[in-house]
């Protein structure tokens, strides 16, 4: 039975945002992206925000949460430097090679991207160009990437977006430099950023897709970003994610993959940022002999709140999977985990495991898991684990009996805990960052 | 003695179907007028020759659930029941409430005898059967007898229906009845609360071990029949009682309703093992008819140093819809849930445990085995939390399924919920299948394949069978093979 | 010097005692044994010695060159010169055995107020002392005492004494799991390591370990009190004997 509820303030905030914005969005003289931004704002005005009631939104109450909604972000004109990036994503950006694309402020800055001479590998178009005038491919397969049912956070960001990536990476291609894109905020003002990526990665091609979020001045943005990414027949995608917005800010994030037959799968998100973080990651396998691991990390303090959700679906029979999350908790943060594995019918020989641990570092911290198996088939192994608890007092007491003070005691087993996640990201420059700034975090430089 | 049959071979001759205990008894009753009012509750509650408060809390309870809507969010899928289509009480004609054995009707008597439940205490006594257990046993509404009691007095326990401590035991019932699980926890315990028929009372006071198992024996025969037993054992300070309950039902074309309240209250340093085997009717291979078996358990740790044990062993229902929990109050309190789930033919099972930690040092452990066949569908939901200041909590967790065939479906939903950074939670889950190997060792050795499957399913779950009372053990894992009958092949 | 007067233990929250009024002096230089049967309260004695939580003082006191050692915190005794070599060395994964001995040995340094070892001098340091003592480089790769077999285990206790260089060494049954050649290799690493400015309290069930680390002194700890103590002929009485010869305990 379905109860109406009253609609909150923001609730209304976004649905007359919509009505005001609607026509000056982008693509909105084309015929693709109208009927699209309305499904989804009819989805949502359905839905409403998030809250308790919702299963999968139960540890993480955006409805109550959400007070009110800010005006969206236009492109300032305040332009963003190669050092302002430097400073928001703590990664040399000179020691790392890569093609980097920049949404700044909501849309792309072609003054701060990189990816010249590459056409023969991948080809990029900014989402609003694509939206404006969609090529075949990408209107045939936008929006329809491992969705997941009647989902608030996707059903607004497919009525807000602005800008994004699209990118068609080559059947065969293997590129020779990681792509990282970089999606930051560079206004001082407050504001509200809808982002979204489309990527095609073509049959046997090989790719590693680095994503950075992070805001300059603003500590209290509303970040909307979604990915859409579909790997072709034995393609080869290392996916990896960094977000350290500002403290006071939201981030919701999804990741939808589709993973065809024989392909492999690795995502990686690392979230430090913002007030409270909502990472959903959606796999599905489309193909036998797919392969995935999914996992991450995430270190909270203060009152921060970090929720990641995953569900991987082996839609097909002989595929792979593997998960591992770990969260460090801090002051009175809170960290969740929920992770569903499902098996549907006729998924034999399904391998899938998921795994999620929390450590919690001071008394008021808390942690939530859920890990979930749904299983129809029944030649299968599948299995999960959670653990939650504070450091190892056994372990404490021999380093500290070996002269190492408290703070550096706990610090070494901290980083050992997150640097078994760590530890799965391939591309060497990145991991090595990921646990310089794991390293940081503990030495009291969390922002 | 054994809840179950001692004989299967015997029981076997009795029923067309799988399922062993769908006879009939042919009895008169009475009944309510059909349907869920004020009157009829007002008519239960002088059957029962009730005081005055325990309708006053019917009639609050009647209003609350009124209120209330079915929950949705189990794993479980079934037509929408009619509670105006039920009749709410119904009780052997010749027994208006129990008697002493020699009264009671000799057809009830054959029933339970049938059922393998000896009610004769010479019988016991003379050894034929084993240890010595207690016995109420509960025909549809009431209870028809309860053996033992006047040696249980000796001891101080009190063991005996519902109704009569009702009567008897009053400031005892006012005190802990609705302590646990209150009137409005749920739609179906509001519901057992208005209408509640029998059950059994359990008092053993302070410092005593109960000297023999009690158990309570339920059987639903009437059709279009709701059961509301409710349970309420009370265990004083120092004190322990192992208790056991067992559960069948003909075999009926239409869904039989069964929402059973039970509620355990453990004091300082006192310990309570509840153990169930639940065999109410499954339905039949197509899914038809089959007990509803909608249940609240619910353990209050409420003392220091004190424990709740349950242990299921559910091959029964239609649809069960289960959480035997504990509250884990006192400081130091521990709570166990050891269940070994089987579902097999249209059969669906949601059923799991709660494990609340209130209080410092308090510990549980959860051992679950969940069993699906043909196409049926088991879920094992869980909850282990801690509160802020459960200090130093600990809980480990394994739940494991199997799956026998293609058509079936294993769920594992657990909520880890840890406000406290001294509370260590383990959990561990599994899903797999039979492996051919073992099961190829066990038929070159001579075994059919049913045979082979019920070997390695008894290996599966023999964590959870070695905490069942050694009376329950050996019928539990005959009942494993002829639950998994038809499963293979 | 060592110094522990009328010390008096319990595990928290419980009311048994374990230690039950040891008195007991450990001059520098010298190597005392302790001898006991099971449960009688050995290495509760060296958990208390080293600073483990759990264990409350109910009396007595523990001193070490005069400093009141159980006011301080685990690591604040390591760099007095404190060392327990553990019985059962703890495993942590995720940290690497050579990261942890860099971590341990600079803490250790910087305490007693010496310069940091540079990544090269350590280097050369572990590398010295890793192979007197028969450990594999790639086992300093490994996580600390993650696989390490039980011998593996005991030779990487030593070489973090020999590394931190401590004044007073405290050595939990280390002759425990251990085979004939191991053993050999333990005790040489031990007795190189004795000297004037350095104090040695040997915790051993058996007599077997006292061939090769010869002791000046030994006690038998027996239900929480040291009942006898002597010269080193005494571990030989007992081995002949056992331990039910002594006091009212029965042999172990």
């Amino acid at each position: 039975m379905t109860v109406q509820i009253v609609k909150t303030p923001a609730e209304e905030a976004l649905e007359s945002a919509f009505a005001a914005m609607r026509d000056g969005l982008s693509g909105a003289a084309g015929d693709f992206a109208p009927a699209l931004r309305d499904a989804a704002m009819a989805t949502f005005r359905e839905l409403g925000l998030p809250g308790r009631r919702v299963e999968e939104w139960k540890y993480t109450d955006l409805r109550g949460l959400l007070r009110d909604v800010p005006e969206p972000i236009r492109a300032s004109g305040d332009t963003l430097s190669e050092t302002d990036l430097y400073d928001v994503l703590g990664i040399d950006l000179d020691e790392f090679l890569a093609y980097r694309i920049v949404i700044a402020d909501g849309a792309f800055a072609p003054e701060l991207s990189h990816f010249e001479g590459t056409d023969a590998l991948f080809q990029v178009l900014p989402l609003s160009e694509a939206l404006a005038n969609p090529p075949d491919w990408f209107r045939e397969g936008f929006g329809k990437v491992n969705p997941p049912e009647r989902d608030a956070s996707l059903a607004l960001n497919t009525a807000f977006m602005t800008d994004g990536v699209v990118i068609r990476i080559a059947d065969g291609a293997k590129l020779d430099r990681p792509l990282h894109l970089v999606f930051i905020t560079g206004s001082t003002r407050r504001g509200m950023v809808t982002n979204r990526n489309f990527i095609s990665v073509g049959e046997g091609a090989a790719a590693t897709i680095l994503e950075t979020y992070g805001a300059r001045r603003t500590p209290d943005m509303l970040r909307n970003a979604v990915t859409e990414i579909t790997l072709g027949h034995g393609a080869e995608v290392e996916h990896l994610k960094y977000q350290n917005e500002g403290r006071m800010g939201l981030h919701l994030s999804s990741w939808m993959a589709a993973i065809g037959p024989g392909a492999r799968y690795r995502a990686f998100q690392f979230s430090i940022g913002a007030g409270l973080a909502r990472n959903q990651i959606f796999t599905r396998f489309t193909g036998e002999g797919g392969e995935a691991d999914v996992s991450g990390a995430f270190m909270v303090w203060d009152e921060q709140h970090a929720d990641t959700t995953v569900v991987i679906d082996h839609a097909v029979p002989h595929c792979k999977s593997r998960a591992l999350f770990k969260g460090v908790i801090d002051d009175k943060a809170r960290g969740v985990v929920q992770g569903k594995i499902a098996v549907h019918p006729g998924a034999q020989k399904t391998d899938a495991n998921l795994m999620a641990h929390g450590l919690m570092l001071s008394e008021r911290a808390e942690f939530d898991a859920k890990p979930e198996l749904e299983i129809y088939a029944d030649d299968v192994v599948c299995g999960h684990g959670a653990t939650t608890g504070e450091l190892d007092e056994d372990m404490l007491f021999y380093l500290r009996a070996r002269g190492l003070d408290v703070n550096q005691a706990q610090a070494l087993l901290t980083v050992a805990f997150v640097g078994e996640a760590l530890e799965k990201v391939e591309c060497a420059p990145v991991r090595e960052a990921f646990v310089a700034r794991a390293a940081a975090w503990l030495g009291s430089d969390k922002s | 003695m054994a809840a179950v049959p001692e004989t299967v071979e015997q029981v076997k001759d009795l029923s067309v179907d799988q399922y062993k205990y769908g006879f009939t008894t042919d009895i008169e009753t009475v009944k309510a007028p059909k349907g869920l009012s004020e009157e009829v509750i007002r008519f239960i509650s002088a059957k029962k020759d009730e005081p005055e408060w325990m309708l006053a809390w019917r009639l609050d309870a009647y209003e609350r659930w009124k209120t209330m809507t079915e929950p949705r969010w189990a794993c479980v899928h079934y037509p929408k029941i009619d509670f105006q289509d039920l009749y709410y009480y119904s009780a052997p004609k010749s027994t208006q409430g129990p008697k002493s054995l020699d009264e009671v009707d000799p057809e009830l008597l054959r029933t339970y005898e049938k059922l393998g439940i000896p009610l004769e205490e010479q019988k016991v006594l003379a050894g034929v059967e084993g240890a010595r257990v207690a016995v109420d046993a509960v025909f549809d509404s009431v209870s028809v007898v309860t053996t033992f009691k006047e040696e249980l007095a000796k001891a101080g326990v009190i063991f005996c229906p519902m109704s009569e401590a009702v009567r008897e035991h009053p400031d005892l019932v006012q005190k802990y009845l609705g302590s646990v699980v209150p009137k409005s926890d749920n739609f179906y315990a509001a519901l057992n609360s208005a209408v509640f028929s029998d059950g059994s009372f359990v008092y053993v006071p302070e410092g005593v071990r109960c000297p023999m198992e009690l158990s309570t024996y339920f059987r639903i025969n009437e059709k279009q029949t709701g059961q509301f037993e409710r349970t309420l054992i009370i265990a004083d300070k120092g004190a322990y009682v192992s208790y056991l309950e067992g559960c069948t039902a003909p075999m009926r074309d239409e869904n039989q309703l069964h929402a059973a309240v039970v509620e355990l209250v453990a004091l300082d340093d006192a310990e309570i093992k509840y153990s169930t085997v639940q065999n109410w009717y499954p339905g039949d291979k197509e899914g038809k008819g089959g007990v509803y078996n909608f249940v609240t358990k619910r353990g209050d740790c409420r003392g220091r140093n004190s424990k709740i044990s349950w242990t299921q062993v559910e091959t029964g229902s239609a649809i069960t819809w289960k959480y035997p929990s504990c509250i884990l109050r006192g400081d130091n309190s521990r709570g166990e849930f050891y269940s070994i789930a089987i579902s097999n033919g249209h059969q669906q099972v949601d059923s799991g445990t709660k494990m609340i930690h209130l209080g410092r040092g308090t510990s549980s452990r959860i051992i679950s085995k969940g069993i699906s066949a043909g196409h049926s569908s088991n879920t094992y939901r869980g909850l282990v939390s801690a509160h802020r200041k459960a200090v130093g909590a600990r809980n480990f967790t394994q739940c494991d399924s199997l799956l026998i065939g293609d058509q079936c479906s294993a769920h594992t939903v657990p909520y880890i919920e840890a406000k406290n950074a001294h509370a260590h939670f383990e959990h561990e889950a599994t899903t797999s299948k039979i492996s051919e190997d073992q099961l190829f060792y066990c038929m070159a050795r001579g075994l059919d394949e049913e045979a082979a499957v019920a070997l390695i399913v008894n290996g599966f779950v023999r964590d959870v069978l070695q905490h069942l009372p050694m009376e329950f053990m050996a019928e539990t894992q005959k009942l494993i093979g002829i639950s998994l009958e038809g499963s293979v092949g | 010097m060592l110094e522990i007067k009328n010390l008096h233990v319990r595990v928290e929250d419980e009311d048994t005692e374990i230690l039950r009024g040891i008195d007991l002096a450990v001059p520098k230089g010298e190597v005392h044994a302790i001898m006991g049967p099971n449960g009688s309260g050995k290495s509760t004695l060296s958990y208390v010695i080293a600073g483990k939580d759990g264990y409350e003082v109910t009396d007595g006191s523990i001193t070490w060159d005069g400093e009141d050692l159980l006011a301080l915190s685990p690591d604040e005794r390591a760099a007095r010169g404190v060392f327990l070599a553990f019985q059962y060395p703890v495993e942590i994964p995720g940290v690497a055995t050579l990261t942890f001995l860099r971590t341990a040995v600079n803490a250790v340094r910087k305490a007693r107020g010496e310069k940091e070892l540079n990544t090269a001098d350590f280097m050369r340091l572990v590398r010295e002392k890793a192979e007197a003592l028969g450990v594999k480089q790639d086992m300093l790769k490994r996580g600390l005492n993650v696989g390490f077999s039980g011998g593996e285990k005991k030779r990487n206790e030593i070489l973090q004494m020999a590394l931190l260089e401590p004044t007073l060494c405290v050595l939990d049954e280390t002759d425990s799991g251990l085979d004939i050649d191991a053993l050999r290799i333990v005790s040489e690493g031990v007795n190189t390591l004795r000297g004037p400015e350095r104090a040695m309290l040997v915790i051993t069930h058996y007599q077997r370990l006292l061939n090769y680390i010869v002791p000046d002194r030994v006690h038998v700890l027996q239900e929480g009190r040291i009942v006898r103590s002597g010269g080193k002929e005494l571990a030989e009485e007992l081995e002949r004997t056992g331990y039910a010869e002594f006091g009212e305990g029965k042999a172990a």
